[in-house]
């Protein structure tokens, strides 16, 4: 199975493990806020509290240059992306100049802001689990509807499980694909009506991968009452909750 | 001996009219380790869904504990622990305790000893300790114990397994053969659904075999005529002289 989707959980006895699935998101979403809307000043303090998190969270925890690396590796799709932002925002070939220096300092506080959400995003899916943040999901679902039947983080745990299994199909497709010659005519039709295969395998498989996993929930005995994780909300949740909104809310006055 | 699961006439004809069954009666009964050979689609797995409700009959029934399985597959479900072939395919949790815990966490039990149950479960199958890890990072061997774990925790009375030891290696076969093993001597019944009768036949209490959508033998471990193997096809695991003990993979 192969490892992708937003949610690289990672074993351990981390300090932000310890929070509730929901206090972390409202830290989450009110520091990515903060981070959209803060100046250039703002920024190294940003840094900071985004380090922190990501300590927590154990992005250190094999050691600061592995940990950094493993990072780096993670944030490279923020490379093309900020090209782009830079080029968009500087290069104007309809404009009196064609290079608009003045717009660089601009177009990489942008960046550096998307770099700010994607490290705190980091930081939470690494110190939580798709099956916490689902029961989380569903327990507050419960309690705000009055219902035991209701079961929304279910559909979060499948996606976050079915994700992979759709790269896997995609994979296992496109080496079947490969092997049996995929890619090796010449022409816009052939190659055209070879991808249109390629696309109707990986459909297929992915249909009788979501097949299989509704037959696994039945024959594992699932319901909709069915008992959720405890997760206590404790004093500590309800403090990163409040400074982190509170946070996110002076970002949006300011 | 108690009956567990009781197919009785049981018919199933697939859409382009073909027969996937054709009459098969069989049961199974606590403290059974009943083997279910026959060649590829002899109707093996197809009877193993039948038996947890996930398929339909044409005519006839499958019983669980006495009531058909069609009026309450969930019951069934409890009752008979069904690991897939495909052991990917059943893992739904992100952590292997989330992942055991999910069929106890569905019986309403509460959280605490949902927990305990996933933990033991995962023990038994040699994955203590590992509770926080991602199953994407198991070997395959390890994936299908993990499947295991997964029906284990549910305490069902029998534990089916379609194919267990499918690309497998030597070790992870033995590891999940005792596995299989413990559960059976920790009186479960176990079903395994195989056409390598010499993984597993030392530790049968029952072989049933399937030709053409029927059951042509029902009966002990040793007692197939060797010259019916071949034709049955499957390949007789006494062509080496060796008697049904010494068979045994665990050794």
């Amino acid at each position: 199975m192969a490892s992708v989707g937003p949610f690289r959980f990672s074993w351990g006895d981390f300090p932000a493990r310890r929070f509730h699935p929901l206090s972390k998101l409202i830290a989450l979403l009110a520091l990515s806020l903060a981070s959209t809307q803060a100046q250039a000043p703002w920024l190294p303090a940003l840094a900071v509290a985004a380090g922190l998190a990501l300590a927590a969270a154990g992005a250190f925890r094999p050691g600061l240059a592995r940990g950094l690396r493993v990072l780096a590796r993670d944030a490279r799709f923020l490379i093309p992306l900020g090209l782009f932002i830079v080029a968009f925002r500087v290069v104007d070939p309809w404009g009196p100049r064609l290079l608009e220096a003045s717009e660089l300092l601009p177009a990489l506080l942008y960046v550096a802001r998307l770099a700010m959400v994607f490290a705190f995003a980091e930081a939470y899916f690494r110190s939580t689990s798709a099956g916490e943040l689902s029961a989380a999901t569903t327990g507050l679902a419960r309690r705000l509807f009055r219902r035991d039947d209701l079961d929304p983080g279910l559909y979060l745990s499948l996606a976050v499980n079915f994700i992979p299994r759709c790269f896997d199909a995609w994979e296992r497709a496109r080496e079947a694909a490969l092997a049996r010659g995929y890619g090796s005519r010449h022409g816009r039709r052939p190659r055209f009506r070879a991808s249109l295969a390629l696309l109707e395998s990986f459909i297929a498989g992915s249909i009788r991968s979501a097949l299989s996993t509704a037959e696994a929930l039945e024959t594992r005995g699932y319901a909709p009452q069915r008992t959720l994780q405890a997760l206590p909300f404790s004093l500590a949740d309800l403090a990163l909750a409040a400074v982190s909104a509170a946070a996110g809310l002076a970002a949006l006055a300011s | 001996m108690a009956e567990i699961a009781r197919a009785r006439g049981l018919v199933h004809r697939f859409p382009d009219g073909g027969l996937g069954l054709d009459g098969v009666d069989l049961h199974v009964d606590d403290g059974d380790f009943l083997v279910l050979a026959g060649r590829n689609g002899s109707g093996k797995t197809l009877l193993s869904r039948h038996l947890v409700g996930l398929s339909a009959a044409s005519r006839g029934e499958v019983l669980c504990r006495g009531r058909p399985v069609s009026a309450d597959p969930q019951a069934a479900r409890r009752t008979i622990g069904y690991v897939f072939q495909e052991s990917d395919a059943q893992i739904v949790g992100q952590t292997l305790l989330e992942d055991a815990a999910f069929g106890p966490a569905n019986l309403g039990l509460p959280w605490a000893e949902v927990r305990s149950r996933a933990a033991e479960a995962l023990s038994l199958v040699g994955l203590g300790g590992l509770e926080e890890r991602r199953p994407d990072s198991l070997s395959g061997g390890e994936r299908r114990r993990l499947a295991i774990a997964g029906v284990l925790a549910m305490r069902p009375d029998c534990v089916l397994l379609d194919e267990p030891f499918a690309n497998l290696d030597l070790p992870a076969i033995r590891s999940v053969l005792a596995v299989i093993t413990a559960a059976h001597a920790d009186g479960r019944a176990v079903v395994v659904v195989t056409h390598e009768l010499e993984k597993v036949l030392a530790h049968a209490t029952r072989l049933a075999v399937m030709d053409s959508g029927r059951v042509v033998y029902d009966g002990a471990p040793g007692g197939l005529a060797r010259e019916l193997y071949e034709k049955l096809g499957l390949r007789d695991p006494f062509r080496s002289g060796a008697s049904l003990e010494e068979l045994t993979w665990l050794r």
